[in-house]
This record gives C-alpha cells, sequence and structure tokens, in this order.
C-alpha cells in the first residue's frame, strides 16, 4: 500500500486506538512512513474545508502561523501590576497572621501561589493548610465565585478528598483559602520513591478515582488535577491518596482567555499538561466532569510510563498556541510505544521493579487501551464517567486472570489469521466488489487469489477470456481494492482479540464489529445470478457468519454458515478446479455442526461434521498441499473424536482420534514447519488425553499426555516461549499427576506436580503481575500436599500446605475484592484441618477448621450464595465435625453436622443432576449417624444412617462408575450394622452386614465378616458353628478371626439347646483364648480390658478352664 | 446535456478540432466555472472571470493556431494547468510589488495584511501542489480540476475515468497533504 492508500483506510477508522494498531500493522515497523501518516491525517482535520473555501481556511492557516503578536499597552501595564503584587506574596513569614490563623512555616509555592502550614485556634485547633493566590485579573471574583460554591463543597465528605474549610482575602486584598492539612508527597513521586510496580500503581490510582467520583456526584469538577494536586500519605502504614485544591480552580476562574495568556503563562503551563483538549480552547466555559477524566489519564500515563503525554519540554519548546494546538490535536503515543522509546526506559522500569522489556509489555494491550480511552480528544469518545474508568481498570487487574484464555486458543487464532489470509484476502476482495460499485473484478480476485494461492491452474477459460477492457477498469480499482484488503485484516486482528478475551468486549468494540458485520451483511445481499455474484455473496456470508459467530448471535451465525456452506457447494460444482470452495464448505459445515451441538440437535450435528471431514478428506485425497485444509482436516477429526465421547460414542470416538493422528502424520514434512507441526500435534494429543483419561484409559492418557508435554517443552526451547504454553504444560503436568495419584502411584504423582509447580513458578517470576499464575503455585502446593496427605505423611503434607497458605495469604492480601483468593485460603485451612486430624494434632485442627468455616462463611456471604463456595464451605463443617467428635466434643459435632446437612440438603434440592451433591449428602448422614452411634444415641443414630443409605442407594444405582459413592454406601450400611448389634436387633444387623459385604472390596472385609459371625451366632447356634468353623478355615484368617469365633462359641456355649454342642463350643471357645493368649495377642492391655465388653464371653464365666485363663491372662497371681 | 459537453464529447469521438474553434463553444462554460473561482479567491486578485478565460484561451492556443485536442480530457487539463498558471502569476507579481522589491512594506490595515497573507498561501499552495504532482500526478491532476477549473468531485471523476469514490479518497488525500506541506512551510 501506498501513502495515500494507507491514508484513505486510516481516515476511515474513527476509533482513534484502532487507528493506531492498523497503522501499527499496514506500516510495518517504517516508523517514518507512520509518523507521516499521522501528520496527513492531522493535517486533514484542518484541511477540511481547504479547498471548499480556501481564502477562508488559508485565513486560518495565517492566523494558526502567525503567533508571535505584540501585546497591547493595557496588557503589558496589568502584567507589571499583577508583578507587583506576586512580588508582596513572598513577605509572609511564620508568626504572622492571616485572619484567624497564624503562619507556622512555607510548604510550597506554585503557579497559583503560595501555601503555608498555618495554625487554627478558633473554633478549634488544628493545623491547616493556607493557599494565597497570586492575583490575577479574575482574582477579584475568587470569593463570589467561592461562595457559589461553598454549599457543594461543604457536601464532599470522603477520605480522598483534602476539605476546604475556609476562604478570604488577606490586608493586601490577596484571595486565600484554608484547607484540611495533608502531610504526603505527589502521587508521582511517591510511586518513585517506592518502586511501585505498574500493578501497585493503578491499585493507588483506583482510590484517587473514587475521590473524585465522589466529587464529581456533588457536582463539583476539579479542573486541575495533577500530582501535586494528589498527596500521598501514609496512614497505619498504609498509603492513602488525598485530592487537594477541589474547587479552587473554579473559583479563581482558570481557564483560558486572551488576557490570561499573557497575564497567568507562569501558572497555566505547569498545569498545561494535564490540561484537556476543550480546556485548552480560548474563551471555553463548556467544561464538564470528562475534563478531569482526561486530567486522570495524563496522570495514569505518567504513573505509568514515568512523564506524561506531553512533556513538559516538548509543550515549552513551542510557542503557546502550539502548546495549546498540541494539546487539541497530536494524539500522544501510546504508553507502551511511549516507554519503548524512551531514552530513560531503563531507570523508568527500575522504579517499576521491572525489566524495560517486561515493562513495555506490562503496558501494551488492554491497559494501552484504558489510557488511551481516557485521553481521547474528543470527550465524548472517553469513558463518561470516572466510575467507567476505574471499573476498566479494576477490571484489568482482575482479568489478568483470564488473559491467557481457553486453553490453546490463541495459538489457534494466529494459526487461523495466517493461515486464512488467503481466504481474508480473496473476501476483501469481493468486498471490494461491492463497495466499488459491482465493476467487474472476478478477474482481478481471481488473479490475486491465485497469485497468493499458488495455484494458477484455477485461473480458467473464463477469466482468461475477460476483455482487456475490463482489465483495466479492474486495475484502477486496485488501489482501493487494497485499502479494504487492510481494513479486512483489522477486522480479522479485532475479531481475533474479541475472541481471546470474549468476556471483556466493550460497548465500543461491540459496536465497531456490528459497524462492519452491518458492511458484509449488505454483500451477503447481493442477489447471485452470474457466478462471481456467487462468489462475493459467499465470501461477504463467510465472513457474516463469523462476525456472528463473534457477537454471539448463535442463531444468526449458524444460519450464515448454512447458507455459506450451500452457496460454497453450488460454487463448487461450477468451479471443480477451485478447491478453495470446497474447503470453504467443509469449514462452515463444521461450524453448523458446533452450533447444532449448542442447540442439543446432535444427530443433525453429527451429519455435518460427517459432511465436512468427507470433504477435506475428499480434498486431501486429492493432493492438496494446502497447509490450511490439512491442519483443518486434523483439528476437525479431533473436534469430532472429543465431539463423540461427550456423547458417549467413545469406540467410535477412539477411531476418529485414530484418523486424526493418522492424518497428521500424513501432513508432508515440508508442509508445516517445525513450530506448526509440534503446535498442531501437541494440541490434538492433549484432547486425546482428556478422552483417554475420562475413559479410564490411563495408560494411554499418560503417554498422550506425556508426548505433549515433549512436544511442548520442545516449543519452549525452540523459543516459542508462550504464556499459553507455560499454562498448558502447568495443567499437564497436574492431570497427569492426578492420573498416577488415582492408581495409587503416589511417587509419580509428586514428580508430576514438582514440575506443576516449576512451570507455575516460572510464569509467576516473569509475570508478577499477574494473580492467576501466583494462585497457580500455590494451588501446585496443595496438590503436592494432598499427595503427601494419600500417603499418610502428614508431616510434609503439612509443610506443602503452609507454603500454600504463605502464597495464598499475600495474593489475598494484594487482591482483598477477589472472593476466588479468599477461598483459596479457606480452602487451604480446610485441607491443613484435615491432615492435623489424621495426624492427630487435633486441637490445631479445629483451629484451621473453625477458620476455614468462618472465612468460607464470609466468601459464600459475599457471592450470594454460589452454588461452589455453599458446597466448599460445607465440606470444612464436614471435617470441623468429625474433628469434634474425635475430640468427644459430640454437642459441637453434631451441631456442624447439622449445619452442613442444612446446606446440602438445601444444594441437592436445587440441583438433583449433580451427582456429587448426591453423594455430599450422603456422606454428611453417614458420618453424623456413626458418631451418634459413638455416643451411644443409638435410635438417632439409625435414623441419620437411614437417611445416607436411601440417598445412597439410589445415586449408587443410577451411577456405578462413581466409586467413592459405593464406598460411602459399604460405611453407612457397616455402622447401621454395628448400631443394630448394640440395640441386639441381629437380624437388621445381619442384614446390612450381608449388603455391606456385597459392596466391599476392600480391607473393610475382615471386620465386616467378624461381625457378621456374631450376628449369624446369636440368630442360631447351629449356623453359628457353621459359620465359625467356615471362617477359621479361611486361607488367610488371623487373630481376629480367632477371637471373632471365640466369641461366637462362647455364645453357643450358652445358648445351644443341646448340652453336648454347649460343652463342645465352650471347649472350642477356650481353646481359641488359649491359643491367642499363646501367640502373645493378649500382651496388649486394650485388648485384655476389651475382654469384659464381650456380652458373648460372659456364657463362660463360671466355666473353670476359663476363670484359669482369665487369671493368667491378667497376670494375676 | 449542454453544447459545451456535447462540442466536447464529440471531440472525445470525433477528430481533432483546433483551439479556435473550440473557443466560442466552451467560452460560457469556463467562464461560469471561472466566476465559481473568482468568488472563492476573493480578495487579493483583480483578474475578472472573462478575463480569466481570455487568459486561459491564450494560454491554451499559445502561438500555435494549430494546437489540436485529441479528448476532452485533454482539453480540461490543459484548461486547468493554464488557469493555475495564470492566478499563480498574477499573484506572484501582485506579490513582489506590495514587498516593493524586496524592501520590507508594512501592512497598513487589516485587509491588505489578510490579502497579502491570502497571496503568499496561494503561491505556497501552488508549490504544495507542484510537490504533489511529482508524487502522485494523478491525484494533482483531480486537484488542478477541482481547484483551478472549479469542477465538482463527480464531474473530475468522470473527467479522469475513476469512481466517484476512488475520486473522493484522492481528494481528502490530497487535502491533507497540501495542508501539511503548508503546515511545514509555515512552521
Amino acid at each position: 500500500m501506498n501513502e495515500q492508500e494507507i491514508f484513505t483506510a486510516a481516515a476511515f477508522i474513527e476509533n482513534s486506538a484502532l487507528r493506531e494498531s492498523f497503522l501499527t500493522t499496514v506500516c510495518r515497523g517504517d516508523e517514518t512512513l507512520k509518523l507521516r501518516i499521522q501528520q496527513l491525517l492531522q493535517a486533514s482535520r484542518l484541511a477540511e474545508h481547504l479547498m471548499e473555501k480556501p481564502q477562508q481556511a488559508l485565513g486560518q492557516l495565517a492566523a494558526a502561523a502567525s503567533l508571535e503578536e505584540v501585546p497591547s499597552q493595557a496588557v503589558v501595564e496589568e502584567l507589571q501590576q499583577a508583578k507587583g503584587m506576586s512580588a508582596r506574596m513572598g513577605t509572609f513569614s511564620p508568626g504572622m497572621t492571616i485572619g484567624n490563623y497564624q503562619i507556622l512555616q512555607l510548604l510550597g509555592e506554585g503557579g497559583m501561589g503560595v501555601v503555608y502550614a498555618a495554625k487554627q485556634s478558633e473554633p478549634v485547633k488544628r493545623q491547616v493548610a493556607l493557599k494565597i493566590l497570586r492575583p490575577t485579573d479574575t482574582s477579584r471574583n475568587v470569593l463570589a465565585r467561592f461562595e457559589q460554591e461553598r454549599h457543594a463543597l461543604a457536601m464532599m465528605d470522603h477520605p480522598g478528598i483534602a476539605r476546604i474549610l475556609d476562604a478570604g482575602t488577606t490586608s493586601d486584598g490577596l484571595p486565600y483559602f484554608v484547607m484540611e492539612l495533608v502531610k504526603g508527597i505527589p502521587i508521582n513521586q511517591y510511586c518513585d520513591q517506592e518502586n511501585l510496580s505498574p500493578q501497585e500503581r493503578l491499585e493507588l490510582f483506583i482510590p484517587v478515582c473514587s475521590a473524585v467520583q465522589h466529587a464529581h456526584q456533588k457536582g463539583i469538577i476539579h479542573r486541575d488535577l495533577k500530582p501535586s494536586n494528589i498527596l500521598v500519605g501514609l496512614y497505619d502504614g498504609k498509603p492513602v491518596p488525598k485530592v487537594i485544591d477541589f474547587g479552587v480552580a473554579k473559583a479563581i476562574g482558570l481557564h483560558l482567555s486572551e488576557s490570561t495568556i499573557y497575564t497567568e503563562i507562569g501558572s497555566i503551563v505547569g498545569t498545561l499538561e494535564y490540561m484537556s483538549p476543550e480546556q485548552a480552547e480560548l474563551n471555553n466555559l463548556d467544561i464538564d466532569t470528562r475534563a478531569d477524566i482526561y486530567s486522570l489519564g495524563v496522570l495514569l500515563y505518567e504513573l505509568l510510563t514515568g512523564s506524561p503525554p506531553f512533556s513538559r519540554q516538548q509543550l515549552r519548546s513551542a510557542a503557546f498556541d502550539e502548546m495549546l494546538r498540541i494539546i487539541r490535536e497530536v494524539e500522544p503515543p501510546k504508553p507502551s510505544t511511549k516507554v519503548s522509546s524512551a531514552k530513560e526506559i531503563a531507570s523508568v522500569a527500575a522504579h517499576r521493579k521491572l525489566e524495560p522489556k517486561q515493562l513495555a509489555r506490562a503496558l501494551s494491550g488492554d491497559l494501552d487501551w484504558v489510557v488511551m480511552k481516557a485521553l481521547a480528544k474528543e470527550r465524548t469518545h472517553r469513558y463518561q464517567t470516572v466510575g467507567e474508568f476505574s471499573e476498566d481498570i479494576d477490571r484489568f487487574l482482575r482479568v489478568q486472570t483470564v488473559v491467557a484464555g481457553p486453553p490453546g486458543f490463541a495459538y489457534r487464532a494466529k494459526r487461523f489469521l495466517k493461515r486464512n489470509k488467503i481466504l481474508s484476502i480473496a473476501m476483501s476482495i469481493a468486498l471490494m466488489a461491492i463497495v466499488a460499485g459491482g465493476i467487474g473484478t472476478t478477474y482481478g480476485m481471481l488473479q490475486a487469489w491465485a497469485a497468493l494461492d499458488g495455484e494458477r491452474r484455477a485461473l480458467n477459460e473464463k477469466t482468461a477470456a475477460l476483455r482487456d477492457e475490463e482489465i483495466a477498469r479492474t486495475s484502477a480499482e486496485l488501489a482501493n481494492q487494497k485499502t479494504l484488503e487492510a481494513l479486512s485484516s483489522l477486522t480479522d486482528s479485532f475479531t481475533q482479540r474479541w475472541l481471546t478475551r470474549q468476556e471483556e468486549l466493550s460497548t465500543e468494540d461491540r459496536a465497531f464489529l456490528e459497524k462492519i458485520l452491518v458492511f458484509y451483511q449488505d454483500v451477503a445481499k447481493t442477489n447471485p445470478d452470474t457466478n462471481r455474484s456467487k462468489h462475493i455473496q459467499v465470501s461477504g456470508l463467510h465472513k457474516l457468519a463469523d462476525l456472528h459467530a463473534a457477537l454471539g448471535n448463535s442463531e444468526e451465525s449458524l444460519e450464515s454458515y448454512r447458507q455459506a456452506a450451500r452457496l460454497y457447494q453450488v460454487l463448487a460444482n461450477e468451479f471443480p478446479e477451485f478447491l478453495g470452495y470446497v474447503d470453504g464448505e467443509a469449514r462452515c459445515l463444521r461450524a453448523v455442526a458446533k452450533g447444532l451441538t449448542k442447540k442439543g440437535k446432535q444427530p443433525e450435528s453429527e451429519n455435518a461434521h460427517r459432511r465436512a471431514l468427507e470433504l477435506l478428506s475428499g480434498l486431501i485425497d486429492s493432493g492438496t498441499t494446502q497447509p490450511a485444509t490439512q491442519i483443518e482436516y486434523v483439528e476437525s477429526l479431533t473436534d469430532f473424536g472429543s465431539r463423540l465421547h461427550e456423547h458417549g460414542k467413545n469406540v467410535e470416538a477412539e477411531t476418529v482420534f485414530q484418523q486424526a493422528e493418522a492424518a497428521f502424520h500424513n501432513i508432508g514434512e515440508e508442509v508445516l514447519d517445525e513450530v506448526e507441526r509440534h503446535s498442531l500435534q501437541a494440541s490434538m494429543l492433549q484432547i486425546r488425553c482428556y478422552f483417554f483419561r475420562a475413559t479410564g484409559r490411563f495408560r494411554e492418557a499418560l503417554a498422550d499426555g506425556q508426548k505433549a508435554i515433549e512436544l511442548h517443552t520442545a516449543l519452549i526451547s525452540s523459543g516459542v516461549d508462550t504464556v499459553q504454553i507455560r499454562r498448558e504444560l502447568c495443567s499437564l503436568q497436574k492431570m497427569l499427576g492426578s492420573i498416577h495419584q488415582g492408581r495409587g502411584e503416589y511417587e509419580l504423582a509428586e514428580t508430576r506436580f514438582r514440575e506443576a509447580l516449576v512451570a507455575a513458578q516460572s510464569l509467576a517470576v516473569r509475570y508478577p503481575l499477574v494473580p492467576a499464575h501466583r494462585v497457580a503455585v500455590a494451588e501446585s502446593h496443595r496438590m503436592l500436599g494432598t499427595n503427601f496427605y494419600y500417603r499418610r505423611n502428614f508431616a510434609k503434607a503439612i509443610e506443602q500446605y503452609q507454603q500454600a497458605k504463605v502464597i495464598a495469604q499475600r495474593i489475598m492480601d494484594d487482591f482483598p475484592s477477589d472472593l476466588e483468593h479468599q477461598h483459596l485460603f479457606a480452602e487451604l485451612n480446610n485441607v491443613m484441618g484435615l491432615a492435623l486430624k489424621d495426624s492427630n494434632q487435633l486441637v490445631d485442627a479445629q483451629r484451621e477448621l473453625q477458620a476455614s468455616v468462618l472465612l468460607k462463611k464470609k466468601v459464600v456471604e459475599r457471592s450470594s450464595n454460589s452454588l461452589r463456595y455453599c458446597q466448599s464451605l460445607a465440606m470444612s463443617l464436614h471435617n470441623l465435625a468429625n474433628t469434634h467428635s474425635k475430640l468427644h466434643d459430640y454437642n459441637e459435632s453434631a451441631n456442624c453436622h447439622r449445619e452442613a446437612i442444612a446446606i446440602r440438603t438445601d444444594l441437592f434440592a436445587k440441583s438433583p443432576e449433580i451427582v456429587g451433591l448426591a453423594l455430599d449428602l450422603g456422606g454428611s448422614h453417614c458420618d453424623f449417624g456413626k458418631m451418634l452411634v459413638d455416643s451411644n444415641r443409638l435410635d438417632e443414630g439409625v435414623e441419620q444412617l437411614d437417611l445416607a443409605v436411601n440417598i445412597l442407594e439410589t445415586t449408587w444405582e443410577s451411577n456405578t462408575q462413581q466409586v467413592i459413592t459405593k464406598v460411602f454406601l459399604r460405611n453407612s450400611h457397616q455402622n447401621r450394622g454395628i448400631a443394630y448389634m448394640q440395640m441386639e436387633n441381629w437380624h437388621s444387623a445381619l442384614a446390612d452386614f450381608e449388603k455391606a459385604l456385597e459392596l466391599d472390596e476392600g480391607p473393610n472385609q475382615v471386620r465386616l465378616r467378624q461381625q457378621r459371625l456374631i450376628c449369624v451366632c446369636h440368630i442360631d447356634p447351629d449356623q453359628g458353628i457353621e459359620a465359625a468353623d467356615a471362617l477359621l478355615e479361611l486361607e488367610n484368617a488371623g487373630f481376629g478371626d480367632s477371637f471373632a469365633a471365640a466369641r461366637a462359641f462362647a455364645q453357643i456355649s450358652g445358648t445351644h439347646t443341646d448340652s453336648l454342642s454347649r460343652e463342645k463350643s465352650a471347649q472350642r471357645a477356650i481353646d481359641l483364648l488359649q491359643s491367642l493368649y499363646d501367640a502373645g495377642v493378649f500382651n496388649d492391655p486394650a485388648i485384655v480390658t476389651s475382654l469384659d465388653r464381650h456380652a458373648e464371653l460372659r456364657h463362660l464365666n463360671e466355666r473353670p478352664a476359663y476363670k484359669t485363663l482369665i487369671k493368667i491372662i491378667r497376670k494375676q497371681p | 446535456m449542454n453544447e459545451v459537453t456535447q462540442v466536447l464529447n464529440e471531440i472525445g469521438t470525433g477528430g481533432r478540432q483546433n483551439a479556435a474553434s473550440l473557443l466560442p463553444l466552451v467560452y460560457e462554460e469556463l467562464k461560469r466555472m471561472a466566476n465559481q473561482k473568482m468568488a472563492d479567491e476573493a480578495a487579493g486578485n483583480t483578474l475578472s472571470a472573462t478575463a480569466l478565460v481570455h487568459e486561459a484561451y491564450l494560454k491554451l492556443a499559445g502561438h500555435d493556431d494549430q494546437v489540436r485536442w485529441e479528448s476532452r480530457v485533454h482539453f480540461f487539463r490543459a484548461a486547468a494547468e493554464a488557469m493555475r498558471r495564470i492566478l499563480i502569476d498574477r499573484a506572484r507579481s501582485k506579490h513582489t510589488l506590495k514587498r516593493g522589491d524586496g524592501i520590507k512594506r508594512i501592512a497598513l490595515n487589516e485587509r491588505e495584511l489578510a490579502e497579502n497573507q491570502g497571496l503568499e498561501q496561494l503561491l505556497e499552495l501552488n508549490e504544495a501542489l507542484s510537490h504533489l504532482e511529482q508524487k502522485e500526478p494523478k491525484i494533482a491532476e483531480l486537484v488542478k480540476l477541482r481547484f483551478f477549473v472549479g469542477m465538482t468531485g463527480d464531474e473530475a471523476a468522470k473527467m479522469l475515468e475513476i469512481s466517484p469514490r476512488t475520486a473522493d479518497a484522492w481528494w481528502s488525500y490530497a487535502k491533507a497533504y497540501l495542508a501539511a506541506r503548508l503546515m511545514d512551510s509555515m512552521a
């Protein structure tokens, strides 16, 4: 594009920030060209009427140029008079009294006057700041104007605003103001002195906004915001900014007029850097709150970059009118550009605790936009309220969490842009044809496409036959085509930005996209009677569909994709040699499939996706070497595979994943470069890894995940080191770690979690401003801790949790408003409590869990009962209940259980479809029941356990994949069985133990078979004998089994109807106990005391052999 | 379609005609255009519309009565160039006169001051236009047609066989270009 074309395109873009990014793109680093275009754009504003009314415009130019006029005599006199009065201002010295105020010391001298610290004795004793103004032609009315605003000023009450207390005139007639004395230094000095990071500067800036917002709400405009009017002092060790001088600018009538140029030039220049364009107009009295927004924008710009957009030097070097013109018309560089080009960048960055490159990176992107929006020349283009401004900053601070966006997306978007260039260029050419009045551009269109495509054969006979004349006309329009091409690529990069940061699309962004959308809508509406117009229409439709999709208009995008797909098909039939149409159809069909899935139309979606794959595989078979098509095929297959998996078609999904892999390996070496190849393969493997993990094929999942990790690592070492890749790495490691953990491979899991920790740490170090990375570090510590917890290495678990807590505490301090961070900390309290409980440090456990409950309750309240936080709170309550129970504080335990159950019942009732909620509720009832049984409240216990069994049974039947449900259900049966045993309800107890045994596969089986035996021997002695024999004959029978059998025989010795059986049973019981004694089992005093508790053994009490044995056991002489 | 246009069109299709036979026909049209021009030029120029056209004619015809026009575009381009030269020559000589052969004269009144400045601007504009001509001859052509002949954008577009949209784009660019140069020369 030449200068004129770039200029025309740039002038088309109204939004200055967009225009700036457009220029950066098209000028491709040619700064001279860019500067030249910017000059032209500025000039064009002035030139608007140049040639229509030459004389007038030339006159304006002349007026603008002739600045050095001599001031009139009157002005000179006034100037001298003012100088004389100014001289008198320095004569106030400590001890002198002005009004009720005694001067203490000189604080400072500024453009507008002199500030003293002074003492007030009436009506209250306090120190105040006394500002004596320099005389100006308008100062005569200062008091009158102040009186007008006094009421409004009195209404201001904000910790960030220094109050104006009084105003008056000195005996010399100099006006003065009395203000709250603020001990602090200008905000910019404070920030540099403390070396605050950009993040910290933004955080300090927000309260400034809220102070100004407060004043605006009271109808007060500051009009003179600048660093020296925003002082930062320390209160309780925390920096608090205070805005001073509210009402002063208005009262002294600070606005530019011819006379101020001469009389107040000195005082105004200091302010000029912060003055809004509208204030920089002579005699402009139409100033509103948006002027303050501009000044705040300048302030923020300075805080971030180290200097205001137009530096004092830059302004001073210009004539006065020129200074004003610069403020009104010159677009300042973006903050990131400013710092990149600043000579003193090293020191600016150092004051922000960053490397120069990091600083530019931290500022570029959204922060640039935020600042530039506040600095818009047109106030209607600025933020309309300070609130909006600070919200955007706040959002920026918080939003960093989502900067990275969904996994792998930025990569995909980048590639989309790269690979679809051909398509988008063709589309913009098509678009051009409409804009330029539909002159025959098929030739140019196809030529451009073909040239870029390398597929010159696409130039078929029809094109070649075009008349020379038409070609000539086409070339006349080529300049414009290129302009639109640039516009189109702008749209693309805009769409990309939108897609990666979906939730942040501002209303302005949306408006822009919608404007473009209308443009494409017109294109799409053309009447497709000829092939040429069909081509134009389909390109428009495709773009339209993309835009609708981007804007979230799902119905419209679906319909547009459908139409585009149909039209591509028609064109593909017409021009079979033109493979681009088939590719287009396949892409649209895949998008259609996606849209249909969203609407729940699974079969239709599947059909569309299959058709897309058919087309693509046809293209591949026909030998296309288009990288875009080959990549699309692999991605489309992978996408289809995971879609199939989502709908339970796992067998077919696996086949499709295999096809994807084969398709990937079929891509010729020369087609993709290494980076593209690795990225494509990594994202394919990562998705398949999720599939394998979800279907329980852990070995394959581990293999794919490992390979994906290697590819990502290779990318990093080859220099493609993006945040996304590092994040993917971190999340892959975590996932593989949890797979290992699930398989009981704790050491392997530990290694993974440590890798995840390293990945997260490297990000956190590189991007200290992004809380998400610090959260990832804390999370990795937590997972490591849980790894140790599972291995019952509680000490190490606690150590990891402790590290996580330290980090989480800092994050929480830095971002106190983010609930997620508070929750993270509360959750760490919870896991820490659990580890302490299980290592029997019950008091500490109780303290952690209580803290967790308390903090989570706050989070729940502030989140208006968000499901996730409620669920989490119930978990902490549950753990606390179990800890209380372990401490035998049954009342407290019951309270906590009830609270947890109330929450869980409510959640379950609201969202019964969420499996975890039923499980939680069942678990609560189960543990509560057990606690009640332990504390001998048997009836209540059984009641709770009944509830547990009911819920868990239903849950288990509806989903037998969730093994943990089974464990909970078994525990409930076992606990209820124990309760029934204590109630001597042997039949019910037996039924529960049988049920539990059915469900059991683990170590509890041993206890259950013993418990079952006891029940049986109570119910039927003969069956008891059989069961006891069977138990003793088990291969793995142990001491516990022998002891249970002894109890059974003892019981039978007292209850069997046949006397011989009674004798025999008694003898066997005693023999068994004897053998246990011989084996040394009774060396454990706990077991000895337990002998008394078993009612069955009492049947042996009268037998001499037992008495002797017991005596020996108790070591009685 | 008025007579002039018709004749001019005939130039395009039929054989060549000499300037002398053309003048009576284009006289009124040129005069209309010139009038428009003069109204804009206002102060600082003493040429009357009629005189301008006469001068233009003389320049167009030159000393050779046999100058032939290959097309109406050709004719108007030449006309535009001629009018430009006339205006600039006038301005130049007047400016020199006012400066009194290098001796700086103090402006007597506001009107004269403005007039003087206007002349200077016009000369500077012409200078800028010459630069544009070197860089973008076609765009400069458009400027001359619009500025010195007084054509509308659409008329000029038709003349140059470009779309009105392109003409608009060129026009905006030209204005910016000239304005930027003017500002430069003032600074």
